[in-house]
């Protein structure tokens, strides 16, 4: 941005002279020895205000370079939501800068109102200089918002300061969650507290009905009026409460489609991002422990917890999700159904874009997990489909995958593609009934 | 061609009001100072003065080249060539007139020079500058009057007078140059 440097001179303070300085000593050198042998008053005059507003403009020159920072009050946000930035570039030098001039560089995913553009602000000495701009998170993630270069321009813009960088300022943008709701039972408890109401007896809140009275039978929960009606003693039968334990597993060996953050097109990593997001808090919300494991290279995991605490903590974990790469599998050791829990219910989000994806979620029903298969691959996706024989291969991998998916029903995994609330009620009450069926184990 | 003039067209969109406010500035005060300086009858001829505003637009579009340089040069060439060849008379008001043009012509370049054309800049900033160009022009106005004024005084011994107001302008420049390096 700067006009060019005369040679390195007064570089050690990092404020090198413009070319408009050169300008002006050569203006009054040539216009004065002109004026010496041609004896011309009037050419000594055209050069004083060269020679004046030089002089005026170097009386004090900066010594220090002024230092950026770059703030926000919103470094956590959900993913559209609007947050501000703060510029603020403070002048430790008691000489006054002209002006700053500052330009700041976006990330792909962020938006900043006329951030494009370069601003430039005058600096008061020893102050600080404002500088307040309002952008948007357009996807969930994190975002480095610069980093911010700046110039400093200084006496009339004779000198100009080298250029001074500061730090990206990271932003959390968390996924906004999809809505989810889910009102069947689980298919298994781990425990004899919880929020669910299981299908067996027990000590619950939920009636399910009125019974005579039996040895083990708490006196509390006599019912008077049909004991008094019938002559013999009955109770009140409840169902018993049980807490469960959720596993999301993520499928990132591939991405497919192309993300247009809120409000566009979503690829395959933001459905199951944003669908993992609106499970974990559904079920978390409702009391439950919720895992978080990923079917990738790195085979992230996250240990089960309860409460709004492993909520936040989940939607950090989601923040680092990112697609693994084609070739890359996590080791057997590193992945695997020894990692789930028994009663935990499974429910993997794949696109099932890979034949792995596929032979994981087989291996887990296999073991008795309880699995529901969420399919992420967006529904508009259409693959390249160029050349004559184009179509006829996108037919032919059409029906490949569904093949793939009949084969996961056969193998007792229900697939399901994501629609939001209300999705997967309708196969988590087949996981549940399976589950309470009677089982013929091998031995 | 269509790609050129689709950059074209992106970068217009791109200025904003403050540098199209500088770098109109310094059209106008190239495009006066040359007017001032060169001599009527040149101005005259078809086309000439046409020219010579053309010739006012290098330090708006070029701002940090040695176009700048060159107009400023320009103007000095076309005053000095309109007082010997054409003989026409130095007035103080002519005189403190260009010498006052061809100082925006500098301090306005050196402006656009340091803020890109798609810059958002501060009134601030502005104002400020205009605020000190005005003390070096009252400046230059006194100057120039002085200098006029003195001439006369000493009846037509413009060599001298040429000669120790620049000495003392050369020394003075010198003299605060030495003192900021020191600072």
């Amino acid at each position: 941005m700067a006009d060019g440097s005369l040679g390195g001179a007064g570089d050690e303070d990092g404020w090198v002279p413009t070319r408009a300085f050169g300008r002006a000593i050569l203006v009054v050198g040539v216009l004065v020895l002109l004026a010496a042998l041609t004896g011309r008053y009037d050419l000594v005059v055209l050069a004083a205000p060269f020679a004046l507003g030089t002089a005026l403009s170097l009386r004090r020159r900066p010594a220090a370079l002024p230092a950026p920072e770059l703030s926000t009050m919103d470094a956590r946000i959900v993913e559209g939501d609007d947050f501000a930035v703060r510029v603020s570039v403070a002048n430790p030098d008691p000489v006054a800068l002209d002006l700053v001039l500052v330009r700041l560089w976006l990330p792909r995913w962020v938006r900043v109102r006329d951030a494009d553009h370069p601003y430039a602000a005058p600096v008061a000495a020893g102050s600080v200089a404002e500088i307040d701009l309002s952008g948007t998170a357009l996807r969930w993630g994190r975002h480095d918002v610069g980093p911010l270069s700046l110039h400093g321009v200084a006496c009339d813009g004779l000198l100009v300061s080298l250029r001074v960088e500061c730090e990206p300022l990271p932003i959390k943008a968390y996924p906004a969650t999809d809505p989810f709701r889910a009102d069947e039972a689980m298919p298994r408890a781990a425990g004899l507290v919880g929020q669910h109401h299981s299908r067996k007896p027990g000590e619950g809140g939920e009636l399910a009905g009125v019974r005579e009275f039996s040895p083990g039978d708490r006196l509390r929960r006599i019912d008077w009026r049909v004991t008094l009606r019938t002559r013999r003693v009955h109770v009140v039968s409840t169902l018993s409460d049980r807490d469960a334990e959720v596993v999301l597993l993520l499928d990132v060996l591939h991405e497919a489609g192309e993300s247009g953050g809120t409000g566009g097109a979503a690829s395959v990593l933001d459905t199951t991002v944003r669908a993992a997001a609106g499970i974990a808090e559904h079920y978390l919300h409702r009391g439950d422990r919720v895992a978080m494991l990923e079917y990738g290279f790195r085979a992230r995991r996250l240990r089960p917890a309860t409460g709004r605490r492993q909520y936040l903590t989940v939607l950090e974990w989601l923040l680092d999700a990112k697609p693994a790469g084609g070739a890359d599998q996590p080791s057997t050791g590193a992945f695997g159904a020894h990692l789930l829990s028994a009663n935990a219910l499974v429910i993997v989000l794949t696109p099932l874009l890979d034949q792995r994806s596929a032979a994981m979620v087989a291996g887990l029903a296999r073991s008795g997990r309880f699995v529901v298969a969420v399919d992420t691959l967006p529904p508009s996706l259409r693959p390249p489909t160029d050349g004559a024989w184009g179509p006829l291969a996108d037919r032919v991998w059409r029906m490949s995958r569904e093949n793939v998916i009949g084969l996961l029903r056969e193998h007792g995994v229900p697939v399901v593609g994501w629609a939001g609330a209300g999705s997967l009620d309708h196969v988590l009450r087949d996981v549940t009934r399976l589950a309470s069926a009677p089982k013929v184990g091998r031995r | 061609m269509t790609g050129w003039l689709g950059s074209l067209r992106e970068r217009a969109a791109r200025i904003t009001p403050g540098t199209l406010l500088v770098r109109g500035a310094a059209f106008v005060f190239a495009a006066g100072a040359l007017l001032v300086a060169f001599p009527g009858e040149i101005l005259l001829w078809p086309g000439a003065a046409v020219a010579l505003v053309a010739c006012g637009a290098a330090p708006a579009l070029a701002p940090r080249t040695r176009l700048t340089t060159m107009v400023l040069f320009l103007a000095v060439g076309g005053w000095i060539v309109a007082t010997t060849t054409y003989a026409e008379p130095v007035t103080w008001a002519r005189l403190a007139t260009l010498a006052c043009l061809l100082y925006l012509v500098h301090t306005t370049a050196a402006l656009a020079a340091v803020v890109p054309y798609d810059t958002v800049v501060a009134p601030a900033v502005l104002v400020r500058w205009l605020a000190r160009t005005a003390v070096v022009l009252a400046l230059t106005v006194g100057f120039a009057v002085a200098s006029v004024v003195g001439v006369r005084v000493v009846s037509g011994q413009a060599y001298l007078v040429a000669a120790v107001a620049g000495v003392l302008l050369v020394a003075a420049l010198a003299g605060l140059l030495t003192l900021s390096r020191r600072s």
